[in-house]
C-alpha cells in the first residue's frame, strides 16, 4: 500500500523536426526519424508494456510533437522504416560473419541484430505498424500522460510580438494531438521551456492546464516562490506550471558526469559507419558514399582515452541497477531536506528529451525500468504526472513565472545567435506579416485560394520551427536547416506575390501539399484571428 | 584524441572536412597531413569535453561534416523566386537576447534611401535606443552611429526593471529624421534580488528557494539573474 511521501513527475519530450522528403529515393535526414523509433520509442513502448503488466500505480508525461506525431502516422515513412530496418538487419549479419574471430564483439553484433530483427516484428506484429496507436493504449492504460506541444516547437518568446502566430502554434499543436490519436492535451510541454509573461493568457485560451517550466522560471518570477520547485505554482490566468528540479535532473543529463557518461556505458561516438572502411559500409549509409551512424558500436565511453575498451552489457546492466537505486536514494534524501521547509510533501519535475533515453544514452530505457521498478517497491515515493498531481493538489500560489528556457543562459541567445542564426528572423517575421496579412485581405476564401493560403499557414509555422536556428547554432547540419528555412521563406513568398495578383500557382500548390503534408485540416485564417496576449 | 576513427576515411572524405574547416592549404595536403590536421582541430576539444552531452555537438558536427552534402537548395519547389535583398519598408526591430544584451535589426527601402539621397547624398544613419520607465517615458538615451552598410547591432541593456526602444535616423546637412521606430522589450526586474535582504539571515529559505538551481556538484544553472542573486548573497558573507 503507497503512502507517498514525496512524488517524481517524469517529462520525456519527444520532438523530431518535419523531415519528409518522400521524392528522394533515400534522405539523410530521414534517419533522425527512424533511428529515434528503432532506437528509443519502440524500446521505450516495450519497455513500459513489459513494466504495466506486473506493476500499477506510475504514470509518466510524455509529449509527443506534432511534427513526430504527423511523421509517425506517415504511411510512406512507416514503409521506409521498415526498409531501413531490413537494411541494418542485412548489416548485422554481415557484421556477425566478420566478427567471427571475436566472439565478445561478436556477440554485441548480434545482440543489435536481433534488437533490431524483434523491434521490426514489435512494430509490425504488437504495434500494426502505427506507433501512436501504441502510445495510445499506454495513455488508456494509465501509464502514460500525453501531452502535445507547439505546432513545430517553435521557440515562443522571440514570437512574443506575433501573438497570433503564438496562438497558431499552440492551437494548431492542440488540433494535431486531437487529430492523430483522438485526444486533448491537459498539458502543453513549452518548446525549449520557454517562457515570457503574457504567454499563460494564449495557453489558458486554448485551455491548456499546466506546463512544465526552466529550473530558474520561478525563482525569476513575479515574487518568490512559497514552495520553490517543490510544487506547482499557478499563473494569473489559471494555468498550472511545474519548474524543473535541476539536481535531479543534471544526476541524469550533465555537462560533466550524469549517469550516461559512466565508463561501462555505451560510447555513442564510436559506430562503424565511420569506422570501417567505405567499400564495406557503402551499401549501409547514403549516397555517394556519405558516412552516417549506423546503430552497431562496439565501445564502452571507457574513460578521457582514445583506446577504448570494448562494451560489456554485463557490466553496464549493473551499472543501471546502481544509478537507478542512486537516483531514488537522492530522491529520498531531497524530499526529507525539503518536505519541514515547505511543511509539505514534496512533488520534484524531471524533463528530458525523450530520444536521451535509447539513442544518445543506450541504457538509459533500462535505467527507466529500473527505476520504475524501484520506486513501486517504495511505498513512501510515487511516480505521478503532472495532470494527475493538479487533480489531487488544486491549491497553488499564484505567480507569473520569469521569461527562461532551459538553453544555455537561460535566456534566448542560444536561438538568437548574433553570429549565426539571428538574420533568419529579418525573415521570418516579415513571412509571419504577410501571412497575417493575407489572412486578413482574403478571409473565409474557398476551393483552390484556401488551399493555396492553407499550405502557406502550413509553410508558416513549417518555418517557426526551433530546430533550424538550433541546428545553425550547433552547427551540426546547417546546410540543411538553412535550406529547410529559405525553402519555407520562398513558398510563404510565392504565395504572397500570387496572391496579390490574384492568381493561383497551381503546380506549386500540388506539388507543396505534397512536399509538406501536415497539418491536413488546418484552417489559415488562425493567422488573422486576434488574441489577447 | 579524436573518437571517430579517421584513419578509416578515405582521402575525399578528409579533404571534404578539412575544407569545411577553413583550413588553409588543404588542397595540397597529403592524407597524412589531412589527418593530422583534424586531430589538432577536434583533438584538443574532444579530450577536454570527453563524456560530455554537450559537447557531443562537436564530435557530431565531426560526423555531420561528412554528411551535410545532400542539402544542396534541393527542397526548391517551381515558381519561387529568391528572397529580395532587401525589403521595400523602412524598419526597425529589437529583440531580447538575454538581460544584458539585444540583437537590433533594421533595413531601409530603397524609396526611402532614394528620397534621402535627393536630400542629401552625404546623408548618414544612427540608431537612438532609449531606456524607459514603466509609463514609456524616456529615462535615457544612447546615440549609436552606424555604417549605410550595416543592418544589425549587437546593444549592451544597462539596467534590469526597463523597457528598451530603438529608433533609426538619417542625419543630413539640415536636420535629423526619423525613420522608423522599434518594438518595445522588457528587461525583467529582478524580484530575487530585491528579496536578497530578507532572505539573507534565513539559511532554511535560502536552501528552499536555490537547491532546485544547483547541481550534484552544487554549481549553479547558468543564468545572469541567479549569478547575480548569488553574488549579492555572497557579498553579504553568506556561507
Amino acid at each position: 500500500m503507497k503512502n507517498p511521501r514525496s512524488r517524481l513527475g517524469i517529462i520525456l519530450n519527444a520532438h523530431l523536426p518535419y523531415v519528409r522528403h518522400i521524392d528522394y529515393p533515400k534522405f539523410l535526414e530521414e534517419d533522425w526519424l527512424f533511428e529515434a523509433m528503432n532506437e528509443s520509442y519502440i524500446p521505450l513502448l516495450r519497455m513500459l508494456g513489459r513494466v504495466s503488466s506486473t506493476i500499477s500505480g506510475f504514470r509518466i508525461c510524455i509529449s509527443l510533437s506534432p511534427t513526430l506525431c504527423t511523421m509517425l502516422g506517415d504511411k510512406a515513412l512507416n514503409e521506409r522504416f521498415v526498409q531501413y530496418m531490413l537494411c541494418h538487419i542485412e548489416l548485422g549479419e554481415k557484421e556477425i560473419q566478420r566478427l567471427e574471430g571475436n566472439p565478445a564483439a561478436q556477440a554485441l553484433a548480434r545482440n543489435y541484430h536481433d534488437g533490431l530483427a524483434s523491434n521490426l516484428a514489435f512494430y509490425k506484429d504488437a504495434c500494426a505498424s502505427s506507433l501512436l496507436s501504441s502510445f495510445q493504449k499506454l495513455e488508456k492504460k494509465g501509464v502514460l500522460e500525453i501531452i502535445t506541444t507547439c505546432a513545430t516547437h517553435a521557440y515562443l518568446p522571440l514570437y512574443q510580438d506575433y501573438p497570433r502566430a503564438v496562438n497558431a502554434q499552440v492551437e494548431v499543436g492542440l488540433q494535431t494531438l486531437d487529430y492523430c490519436l483522438d485526444e486533448h492535451s491537459r498539458g502543453f510541454w513549452l518548446p525549449e521551456c520557454a517562457y515570457y509573461p503574457g504567454l499563460e493568457k494564449i495557453l489558458a485560451h486554448q485551455n491548456v492546464e499546466w506546463i512544465p517550466l526552466s529550473s530558474q522560471a520561478l525563482l525569476t518570477g513575479s515574487q518568490l516562490p512559497l514552495k520553490g520547485n517543490f510544487a506547482p505554482i499557478k499563473t494569473p490566468s489559471g494555468v498550472y506550471a511545474f519548474s524543473r528540479d535541476l539536481y535531479l535532473s543534471n544526476l541524469i543529463w550533465s555537462d560533466k558526469s550524469g549517469y550516461p557518461s559512466d565508463p561501462d556505458y555505451r560510447e555513442f561516438y564510436r559506430d562503424i559507419g565511420y569506422d570501417l572502411d567505405m567499400d564495406y559500409i557503402r551499401p549501409y549509409i547514403h549516397e555517394p558514399g556519405v558516412r552516417v551512424f549506423t546503430g552497431y558500436k562496439y565501445w564502452a565511453v571507457t574513460g578521457h582515452t582514445n583506446e577504448k575498451v570494448l562494451y560489456d552489457p554485463k557490466k553496464a546492466k549493473e551499472k543501471v541497477k546502481e544509478h537507478a537505486s542512486n537516483f531514488i536514494y537522492s530522491l529520498r534524501t531531497r524530499a526529507d531536506m525539503i518536505r519541514p521547509l515547505i511543511g509539505d510533501d514534496p512533488y520534484f519535475t524531471v524533463s528530458f528529451d525523450a530520444e536521451l533515453f535509447g539513442h544518445w544514452w543506450y541504457e538509459g530505457i533500462d535505467f527507466l525500468e529500473e527505476l520504475i521498478k524501484g520506486m513501486a517497491k517504495s511505498p513512501d515515493i510515487e511516480l505521478q504526472s503532472q495532470g494527475d498531481y493538479i487533480l489531487g493538489h488544486p491549491d497553488a500560489q499564484v505567480m507569473e513565472p520569469g521569461w527562461s528556457s532551459w538553453g544555455e543562459g537561460g535566456f534566448n541567445s542560444v536561438w538568437l545567435d548574433s553570429e549565426n542564426n539571428a538574420w533568419l528572423y529579418r525573415h521570418t517575421f516579415k513571412a509571419i506579416e504577410n501571412m497575417q496579412e493575407l489572412a486578413e485581405r482574403f478571409s473565409q476564401q474557398t476551393s483552390l485560394k484556401k488551399r493555396f493560403l492553407s499550405q502557406a499557414a502550413r509553410e508558416t509555422l513549417l518555418l517557426m520551427a526551433s530546430d533550424w536556428p538550433f541546428i545553425i547554432h550547433s552547427n551540426t547540419s546547417a546546410g540543411y536547416a538553412k535550406n529547410r528555412l529559405l525553402s519555407h521563406l520562398e513558398n510563404i513568398g510565392l504565395v504572397y506575390n500570387n496572391m496579390c495578383k490574384n492568381a493561383v500557382n497551381t503546380e506549386w500548390l500540388v506539388k507543396a501539399e505534397k512536399a509538406n503534408a501536415i497539418f491536413p485540416n488546418i484552417d489559415y485564417n488562425i493567422f488573422s484571428r486576434g488574441v489577447e496576449a | 584524441m579524436v573518437l571517430i576513427n579517421i584513419s578509416s576515411l578515405n582521402d575525399c572524405e578528409l579533404r571534404y572536412i578539412v575544407s569545411s574547416e577553413n583550413v588553409d592549404g588543404w588542397q595540397s595536403m597529403n592524407r597524412q597531413q589531412l589527418i593530422e590536421c583534424l586531430n589538432d582541430i577536434y583533438g584538443e576539444d574532444a579530450m577536454a569535453s570527453e563524456g560530455e552531452l554537450t559537447s557531443g555537438n562537436r564530435r557530431l558536427k565531426f560526423c555531420k561534416g561528412l554528411t551535410d552534402v545532400q542539402s544542396d537548395g534541393t527542397f526548391r519547389l517551381p515558381g519561387v523566386e529568391k528572397l529580395p535583398p532587401v525589403y521595400m519598408e523602412t524598419a526597425i526591430r529589437i529583440l531580447p537576447k538575454d538581460i544584458n544584451w539585444a540583437y537590433i535589426f533594421w533595413s531601409l527601402g530603397p524609396n526611402e534611401e532614394e528620397k534621402l539621397n535627393e536630400i542629401d547624398p552625404e546623408f548618414s544613419l544612427y540608431l537612438e535606443a532609449y531606456e524607459l520607465d514603466d509609463d514609456l517615458s524616456v529615462r535615457e538615451s544612447f546615440k549609436i552611429d552606424i555604417d549605410l552598410e550595416d543592418s544589425s547591432w549587437n546593444f549592451s541593456l544597462p539596467d534590469l526593471g526597463c523597457k528598451y526602444r530603438v529608433s533609426l535616423f538619417a542625419k543630413t546637412k539640415d536636420q535629423d529624421i526619423l525613420l522608423a521606430e522599434s518594438n518595445i522589450i522588457t528587461v525583467p526586474r529582478s524580484v530575487l534580488l530585491d528579496h536578497i535582504d530578507e532572505i539573507k539571515n534565513d539559511p532554511d529559505r535560502i536552501c528552499l528557494l536555490f537547491s532546485s538551481i544547483l547541481n550534484k556538484d552544487r554549481a549553479p544553472i547558468g543564468n545572469r539573474l541567479v549569478d547575480m542573486a548569488i553574488k549579492k548573497l555572497n557579498k553579504q558573507e553568506f556561507v
